[in-house]
């Protein structure tokens, strides 16, 4: 049983107590502590993800907009280790519908709070805002965007689409950095500008990506 | 036109944020590609021009920028429309589309249009409906931009 000796080995600096009172679906006990916070410790079942967790919950990472990405990615490649519905192949039904869910809810997770712009609308909605829907009229902000990317247009030249590139890309981690700030003095209003911002140097660098790529520009 | 050659963008809208997957697997619409793939109207009129009217609007959902522009003769007559947008198949199909409908009518005439007109013509989804509404709000922007020159030039 390969699968219980990576769950004993791991199981000392792993276990994580359950705080809620808790009823195994399997063997019908409440487990109290749940191996590496996923398997009854009674019959080792796997158990369903807690509807409460948001993302950061499910990915056992403190939530802060300033996330470690690396550790971010261990955490999922270990996740994965345990709920990918490969492991479950040999297992009841209903345990492996749980880890086919709960596998692609860590998916999910992982992407969202991977990318920069989409953690910090995550964190907004959980937060209860969300991006404006209507429609932005900021003329100098809409100038300097339409500007810039015209120029991603019209840029021929390797050594310009690059320039441009590094440029955006600064732009966006300033952008990043002040988004950080701002979620961390817990200011709403600024989070939402910055992220509407951030929205359109995204956008810019998708183009910029994609001028890339059909150049055929190798880095 | 890089833009229109670089592959249709993905339009990341929010709204469908749990459910990525119902917005990327919706197809466009024949019109849609018809108007993405033969835009009418791209370019640009003259800014300072005093019969232009210029309008510059953004989705902060999607990070499309969309400018469009108007010339009006002396009866009040849309003689000539142009527009250039940055965003996804339906924002660049819609103003497209836009300025297609606005060209020949009046300035009064053209104020009544209707992103869900544009929206039925090109048949966009309910997660697209905010492109025609950039669409309507761009025409509006460039109307009052035209009106607002038309009321100075008169005062001096």
């Amino acid at each position: 049983m390969n699968f219980l000796r990576i769950l004993s080995n791991n199981s000392t600096k792993l276990y994580i107590t359950h705080q809620f009172r808790f009823i195994c679906w399997s063997c019908g006990k409440d487990p109290k502590t749940l191996v590496v916070n996923l398997f009854c410790s009674n019959c080792n079942a796997l158990q369903k993800p807690n509807k409460e967790d948001n993302y950061f919950k499910i990915m056992g990472v403190s939530e802060t907009y300033d996330l470690n990405e690396n550790d971010l990615a261990k955490k999922y490649k270990d996740l994965q280790k345990y709920l990918h519905p490969d492991k479950y192949a040999n297992r009841v039904k209903e345990e492996q519908e749980i880890s086919e869910k709960y596998s692609s809810l860590v998916n999910e997770a992982y992407k969202t709070l991977l990318e920069p712009l989409a953690r910090g609308i995550y964190m907004l909605q959980l937060r209860g805002k969300d991006i404006p829907e209507k429609t932005e009229v900021d003329q100098e902000f809409l100038m300097k965007i339409m500007e810039k990317n015209e120029e991603v247009e019209s840029a021929e030249t390797e050594e310009e689409i690059m320039n441009l590139n590094e440029e955006n890309k600064n732009k966006i981690q300033s952008l990043q950095k002040q988004l950080s700030t701002a979620f961390f003095e817990g200011d709403l209003k600024r989070v939402t500008k910055l992220l509407t911002q951030l929205k359109y140097y995204t956008s810019i660098d998708n183009q910029i990506q994609s001028v890339i790529r059909s150049k055929g520009i190798i880095r | 036109m890089a833009f229109l050659i670089n592959g249709i963008r993905r339009c990341m809208c929010l709204k469908g944020f749990g459910s990525p997957n119902v917005i990327l697997a919706a197809p466009y619409h024949a019109n849609v590609i018809d108007h993405y793939e033969n835009p009418r109207n791209v370019g640009s009129l003259d800014k300072k021009d005093k019969n232009v009217g210029t309008g510059l609007v953004g989705a902060p959902a999607c990070g499309d920028v969309m400018k469009l522009q108007i010339k009006v003769d002396e009866n009040g007559k849309i003689v000539d429309a142009k527009f250039k947008t940055f965003g996804c198949g339906s924002a660049i199909a819609s103003s497209s589309l836009a300025t297609e409908w606005v060209k020949g009518k009046t300035v009064d005439e053209a104020l009544k249009l209707k992103n869900t007109d544009i929206a039925k013509e090109l048949s966009l989804p309910p997660v697209k409906l905010h492109c025609s509404m950039l669409a309507e709000d761009a025409i509006k922007a460039a109307l009052s931009d035209y009106r607002i020159k038309q009321q100075t030039e008169n005062k001096e």
